[in-house]
């Protein structure tokens, strides 16, 4: 959490409570921004209507996946009557600049100045945003349609409303650069003027929804936008998962167990619990494996730090158990990928006569790569924060596994 | 009880002196910008300055900064002005970021030390600082065009 609560960390949709409120503004953690919320002058923002009845549901793809795809702009995009832009990122960045690129596809088609772009991070609603899955490189390739039609949308819609207001052909009236043109008339308006007359209108698709052709992008593809948390970066203010602050918080390290699948046969806390900061020794069960993507389970060590914790989790004595892969060899298990690589496969598929021509071939050569069996190992440890619910201070989404019991940061 | 200097400010504490000074930074001062990464000085992603030199503070008790001047991401300029903050800016540097503080601190304390480093000068001052995301030839460039942003070494 930012100090004022209201944007997620960076890797994470995580937001204020009211994220959950069905009737909520579709663009939430902006409510220091009250002229964004509809409340004062002009926001291209009112309630969320019902996803668009455009095309017949198809179910390949972002639109097969849970949530679906969405291009409603009044999911993504705010305009104030100042004319700044707020755009909400609804996937989860971890590096791969999607902060930027999603946010860069909109204001593109928007014809937004990217100097008045706003980006907020969207806490996780896949019932609202779509699927916020984020993995797999499908942001971009699953939602670069949906984000352009959001864009071309809503830069629609500002043009239906200057061309009500001045009473001329939409068709005759050009939005460029946040500032709406007509030529015939000489008028000119910047988008704040008439964001919150678009925000009644409906919202255009199929056949009346006219995308950029590619030639008219202006930041997509033009490598010149920089990072939108460059600076945030660059100055120590970005907020990672294990930055999350919260008044009163202690830290916890886990001992996991050293085999996969292991778990603890026996533990003596009494060393941790004499290490000056250590607050209390928890021994936590893990999920059976195969685990997917459930806790592996260990000894989790509390304390009034992360040194504490670190040092307490030192003086734990602990008797494993280390279950089924105990006899686990990773010289043996090498030995069976190679044997297995090695022997006849199984065809799948077959275009030409690969075999036959390689067999004929004058110079043949061989190359085996071999990659270890290891853990991912992110420069972040994987970290989580939470607070017991409801006396959480600024209230997140609940974690949704199981039944909400805390709020979490980042989100479940 | 340590006496120190942080960014700027001086600070006492009466906690434990062997605490690394990442925890006194991240946990007691709520100076989150130093990372954590591996604790055993082979990342480098908590990289701070103690006296204006490059340090890891996951392995520098608060003890050793008794008296001392200690500046963190944080404090290496109060708007982002630095000119190595401005070169990683500019040329997009970070990717996901979580190296980057490191990078910045080491990178700054090696141009205090060589104003003008060569591509040698450079790898042997940031072999100590991984980045996952594999940064390295945006991190070179960066330091070059800091050198230029401060007036070109001279
Ligand atoms: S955390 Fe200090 S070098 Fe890795
Ligand atoms: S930018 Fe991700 S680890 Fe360096």
């Amino acid at each position: 959490m930012t100090p004022d609560g209201l944007d997620a960390p960076r890797g994470a949709a995580a937001a204020p409570a009211e994220a959950h409120d069905a009737d909520a503004q579709p663009i939430l953690n902006v409510s220091r921004r009250a002229f964004l919320l509809g409340l004062g002058a002009g926001a291209l923002v009112l309630a969320v209507a019902p996803a668009l009845a455009a095309d017949p549901p198809r179910r390949y793809g972002g639109d097969g996946m849970p949530g679906g795809l969405k291009d409603d702009p009044r999911l993504f995009v705010a305009i104030a009557a100042d004319g700044t832009v707020t755009i909400l990122n609804h996937r989860a960045e971890m590096g791969q600049g999607v902060r930027t690129s999603v946010p860069m596809i909109i204001a593109d088609e928007l014809e937004a100045d990217w100097a008045r772009v706003q980006v907020r991070q969207a806490p996780g609603d896949e019932a609202r945003y779509g699927n916020q899955n984020t993995d797999g490189s499908r942001s971009i390739r699953h939602n670069f349609e949906p984000l352009r039609r959001a864009g071309a949308a809503a830069r629609q819609m500002l043009i239906a409303a200057a061309a009500a207001s001045w009473k001329v052909p939409a068709a005759e009236i050009v939005a460029e650069q946040h500032v709406l043109t007509h030529a015939g008339s000489g008028r000119r308006a910047g988008y704040g003027e008439f964001a919150a007359a678009a925000a009644a209108l409906s919202v255009p698709s199929g056949e009346a929804l006219k995308l950029k052709q590619p030639a008219q992008f202006r930041y997509i593809g033009k490598g010149r936008i920089g990072g939108i948390d460059n600076r945030d970066i660059v100055s120590g203010k970005a907020q990672y998962g294990i930055d999350t602050r919260v008044p009163g918080m202690v830290y916890a390290v886990v001992a996991r167990p050293p085999v996969y699948g292991g778990r603890v046969k026996h533990h003596d806390a009494a060393a941790a619990l004499k290490v000056p900061g250590v607050l209390k020794v928890v021994p936590l069960d893990g999920a059976p494996i195969p685990s997917a993507f459930f806790p592996l389970g260990g000894v989790a060590v509390v304390a009034e730090n992360t040194w504490a914790a670190i040092e307490g989790r030192k003086a734990l004595q602990i008797e494993w158990d280390h279950g089924p892969n105990a006899g686990y060899d990773s010289q043996r298990y090498r030995a069976a990928l190679e044997t297995a690589s090695r022997a006849e496969g199984q065809l799948v598929y077959e275009r030409g006569a690969t075999y036959a021509e390689l067999a004929r071939a004058e110079r043949k050569i061989a190359v085996e790569y071999y990659v270890p069996h290891l853990a991912h190992a992110p420069m972040e440890p994987p970290a989580r924060s939470c607070a017991p619910m409801p006396t959480a201070p600024r209230p997140g989404p609940a974690c949704r596994r199981r039944r909400p019991r805390a709020t979490c940061w980042p989100a479940c | 009880m340590v006496t120190l200097t942080v960014n700027g400010r001086e600070q006492r504490f009466d906690g434990n002196p062997e605490m690394p000074l990442l925890w006194y930074l991240r946990d007691v001062l709520g100076l989150t910008g130093a990372k954590y990464g591996c604790g055993m000085a082979l990342c480098g992603v908590c990289t701070i300055h103690l006296d204006g030199v490059a340090m890891r503070a996951c392995v520098t008790p608060v003890a050793a900064a008794e008296g001392r001047q200690v500046t963190t991401i944080e404090g290496l300029s109060p708007d982002a002005s630095h000119p190595v903050q401005q070169a990683w800016t500019e040329l997009n540097v970070a990717q996901c970021g979580y190296c980057q503080c490191g990078q910045i601190m080491q990178a700054a304390s090696l141009l205090k030390d060589k104003p003008k480093p060569t591509d040698a000068d450079i790898d042997a001052a940031m072999v100590g600082n991984l980045c996952r995301c594999g940064t390295y030839t945006r991190i070179r460039a960066a330091i070059h065009l800091a050198v230029e942003k401060s007036g070109g070494g001279a």
